[in-house]
Parts: C-alpha cells; structure tokens; sequence
C-alpha cells in the first residue's frame, strides 16, 4: 500500500492510496491518515488504485472521518473500484463516507 | 461426469475440471496477507472471475483477522488451514482455525450509526462475511472451527 498526501485546495487535503487496503495496507496508512485528518482540514481520499479493502481498512477510514467530523470538516471518497463500492455500501457507511466520482462533484460537495 | 458452465462466447457447455488445493499458516497478520496472496494466485490460475476471486479473499480475510484479533489462543501453535475448491457453481472455501471454539456465523453487525459522529468503528468484518458469501456452515470438531461458505460463480 502507497500513500501519497498532497493539498488539494487551502482547506482540504488529498489523500491518494494505491494498493491493497488489506491488515498489512491498514498498517501502512494508520498513522500518516490520523495525521491528516487531525490537521483541520476537509480530506478527499483518492480510492481509485485501491483494488482490495477489508473491514480493518474500513476502520481506519471511518476513524479518520470521524476526527474530521468533529472538527466540522468533509471527508470524502473518490472513485472508489466497484467492488470495492460494494463493500463500502455493504457494511452500511455510504452516508459516512460519501463517494464522489468526479472532481466536479468534489468541489461541489466541498463547498457544500 | 464434470460438471458444467456455460461458455459465453458460444453455445457450447464446457466442463469444470474440479480442483482443490490446501495449504497450513500460523497465526499471524503476516500470514493473513501470505494466505490473500496464495488465494489470489491459485484464483487467477483457475481463472476464476474478478468478483469471485475478491470475494474469496474478503471472507477468507475477514476470517482469518477475526481468528487472530478476537479468538482466544488454544495452543502455542495455532494455526489456520485454508482449503480452496474449484466448483461448477463457484468457488467453495474451508476455513479452519485451532483457537477456542467461536462461531462468527452467529455474529452480524447491528446496523450503522446515522451519523460518523455516533458511529462506533468495528465489526464490519462479519457483516461483510454473510453478505459476499452463500452457504456459509460453521461447526467445532474438538480441534479446530470449521467455517464452510461458497462465493459467485467462476
């Protein structure tokens, strides 16, 4: 698993993962994506290399949205692959994460 | 006879060569990922679909991690055996593991949260588990948890 963490706009981070959000791609991201959603910001996760994900990589997803939360800010999933759309509606967060397919629809959402 | 499946680029049936391979991991997160590695290895050797190979590894992974976080340890030497079965209606799995007698097929989530804020991260795994597979069997042999399950079609 790769994590790469640029800005996207001066409010808001992008946080681009590639690989396999697997108990070893959870380990990987844990600390650096705790970091960023502790900085304020709103945080765009970019899920489109992303081709496997496990309820421990859920956890670290939903964790991180919930310290944006509370700092009011957005957290927002791009493009996640359709299988792994599955698992995230499945396991019932797609109102906690809310998925965003284009960047238009980023900014939209962001400035909502 | 073999059983069959449909060809989709013609009419004809073709057979399913039944295949089974077996393999021992200790209990480890290391080994859950050397265990999601030789499954998907053996899945594209069959060439099993895209959705049948991910959901092999989501419930072998959701498993495995459960065994390994939350099961209590009955030996130093516990252990997971994985057995992995090529069938005309999909992939069937056996999942073993040596820790203290749990079924996890007893076990789904409540539902989420309505807000991020309440929501209470965990216990996804099982959920996801009864959701991508069929048939889904558990029972305790004396040694180990035996958890039976098949996913989509190959």
């Amino acid at each position: 698993m790769e994590i790469i963490i640029t800005e996207f706009d001066d409010a808001s981070k992008r946080v681009t993962l590639i690989g396999k959000l697997d108990i070893a791609g959870a380990g990987k991201i844990e600390l650096p994506l705790a970091t960023v959603a502790g900085s304020r910001k709103n945080v765009v996760v970019d899920m489109v290399g992303v081709d496997f994900i496990a309820s421990i990589g859920i956890r670290h997803l939903v964790i991180a949205a919930k310290t944006v939360s509370r700092a009011n800010g957005k957290f927002l999933l791009f493009n996640p692959t359709p299988l792994v759309t599955e698992v995230l509606v499945t396991a019932g967060l797609e109102q906690m994460l809310p998925i965003v397919r284009s960047e238009d629809e980023v900014l939209a959402a962001l400035r909502g | 006879m073999l059983p069959c499946e449909a060809d989709a680029s013609s009419t004809w049936i073709r057979p399913v060569r039944e295949q089974t391979e077996t393999r021992s991991f200790g209990m480890s997160g290391s080994e859950v990922v050397a265990i999601d590695g030789w499954l998907e290895e053996v899945c594209s050797r069959w060439g099993a679909s895209e959705r049948a190979m991910f959901s092999a590894r989501l419930c072998v992974a959701e498993l495995a991690a459960n065994a390994i976080e939350h099961g209590v340890a009955s030996t130093d030497a516990d252990h997971m055996v994985v057995t992995v079965r090529r069938r005309s209606n999909g992939i069937e799995l056996e999942f073993l593991d040596s820790r203290a007698p749990f079924d996890p097929t007893g076990h789904a989530r409540t539902a989420a949260a309505q807000s991020v804020k309440s929501e209470a991260p965990g216990g996804y795994g099982l959920t996801l588990l009864h959701a991508f597979a069929t048939g889904l069997t558990y029972s305790y042999d004396g040694t180990y948890n035996r958890v039976r399950l098949t996913v989509g079609s190959n």
